[in-house]
């Protein structure tokens, strides 16, 4: 995106479109939705958080972390956008490694259930 | 796709965001007659036809107004529109234009941007088809043309009359229109929305110098269109090969003026034009108010008086005398 935005300048409709058809995107279905409106910058606008929102793979946190996006593309120069885009690459870099560690805890957990489950199922077996 | 299903007047307002209903309360006559529509903030908005202008009741116009149809102007994408708002406007969908005033900020000696916007005057374009019939006789039909100038005051449908000529001789001729700001043809997705004619071939946000250049390299035009000439216009002329004719517009209300102004003299001079057309305005925006015609490098006649000798040097410090009716 950041370089669709430096070196083509493209407008909104444009980025969405481009970026849907992308698979590495493949698993934001909302940017297929929002390619529909694409030739009408407003309809975009209008419809980015409803769309964010209808996709159900997504957390809360990944929900918000887009809308806001959504609120901010479009809106400052190549240098704001660019600014812009780093400052949620940030946050979601943020957001991937608070997931990380939480699944690693989780993960250590199960694997403790696990453990003691499997010896309480072995001593009520013996 | 043309725009048809809209009037130019609607086309224009729906870019307005909220102000969209205040804007289209307006009677039919002033909708179907508007030449611009302008927004000032903490001001009411004011639509201006040819011949007056119409305040339209309601809110005041707020900043927020305005910073918000300035963001629906560049398509919700201000970062694609970096040149065009630091030049102070935007051309829209249907050839419209949008302009601003508001607070420069300087990069590097030039306007990088405008901030603040505080003001917007929306222009309305508008296909008026016949209003060229005129010039288009003496553009095709006549064997001594050389180059036409289509001068005029702001507001006197410069750019309609020229688009109209595109559209009339295009019909016939192989026409290369350099649409710099895309207001001739209003080009959309690769498809003009006005009518320019079937041998028009468009160079769409081309600078003049680059556009002329492309044209005349792989175009092979019999005529080259453009609007509002600039100062650097008549370094461009040398390039042009013998045989292409231009038919160029610039800002001028009168052949007095015209004579007092050096910038368009030179033009005139090396882009060998021996017509010179001035547009009248107001109630009668649209019409050919005086047509000359220039004879060996300097002499000015009338068309409208016959061959009679006006009375006047172009180049030499004399003066016209305009003796023409209307058209």
């Amino acid at each position: 995106m950041k370089t669709l935005i430096r070196y083509r300048a493209c407008r909104i409709d444009e980025l969405i479109t481009i970026c849907a058809a992308n698979e590495a995107y493949d698993g934001l279905d909302f940017l297929h939705v929002l390619s529909e409106y694409s030739g009408s910058a407003a309809e975009i606008t209008l419809h980015w958080n409803e769309c964010v929102n209808a996709q159900g793979t997504l957390t809360a946190d990944a929900k918000n972390q887009l809308c806001a996006l959504g609120g901010q593309l479009g809106r400052s120069d190549i240098e704001g956008q660019l600014n812009c885009l780093s400052l949620f690459t940030v946050r979601i870099e943020q957001a991937l490694a608070e997931m990380q560690a939480e699944y690693e805890k989780k993960r250590k957990v199960l694997r403790s259930l696990g453990i003691y489950g499997g010896i309480a199922a072995a001593i009520i077996i013996l | 796709m043309l725009l048809q299903r809209k009037s130019p007047y609607e086309q224009a307002a729906s870019y307005l965001c909220k102000l969209y209903g205040q804007v289209m309360s307006v009677s039919d006559y002033i909708a179907e007659n508007a030449v611009e529509i302008r927004l000032r903030a903490g001001r009411p908005i004011v639509v201006e036809t040819a011949d007056k202008r119409h305040t339209i009741g309601g809110a005041a116009v707020s900043a927020e107004s305005i910073s918000e149809c300035v963001t629906a102007f560049c398509d919700y994408s201000i970062h694609s529109y970096r040149r065009e708002l630091s030049e102070g406007f935007v051309t829209l969908r249907g050839g419209h234009r949008a302009g601003f005033s508001g607070t420069a900020v300087y990069e590097n000696g030039k306007i990088g941007t405008i901030k603040d916007i505080s003001s917007i005057n929306l222009r309305i374009a508008r296909e008026h088809r016949g209003i060229a019939e005129r010039l288009a006789g003496i553009v095709t039909d006549n064997s001594n043309f050389g180059g036409m100038l289509i001068i005029g005051e702001p507001l006197s449908a410069k750019t309609t009359m020229l688009r109209d000529l595109c559209r009339l001789v295009g019909a016939a001729r192989k026409v290369a229109v350099i649409d710099e700001r895309s207001e001739i043809a209003a080009m959309y997705k690769g498809e003009p929305q006005h009518s320019i004619g079937v041998n028009t071939d468009v160079l769409d946000g081309f600078l003049k110098s680059g556009g002329i250049e492309l044209a005349l390299r792989s175009l092979s035009p019999q005529y080259i269109m453009c609007d509002e000439i600039d100062s650097e216009f008549a370094r461009l002329c040398g390039c042009i090969s013998n045989g292409v004719r231009l038919v160029l517009t610039a800002h001028c209300g009168s052949i007095e003026e015209l004579k007092r102004s050096h910038r368009i003299c030179e033009v005139v001079e090396a882009a060998g034009i021996n017509y010179i057309a001035l547009l009248d305005k107001g109630k009668n925006i649209g019409k050919v108010k005086g047509l000359w015609y220039i004879a060996n490098d300097e002499d000015i006649f009338s068309c409208d008086s016959g061959s009679n000798l006006c009375g006047g040097r172009l180049f030499g410090g004399g003066y016209a005398r305009q003796t023409c009716g209307r058209a």
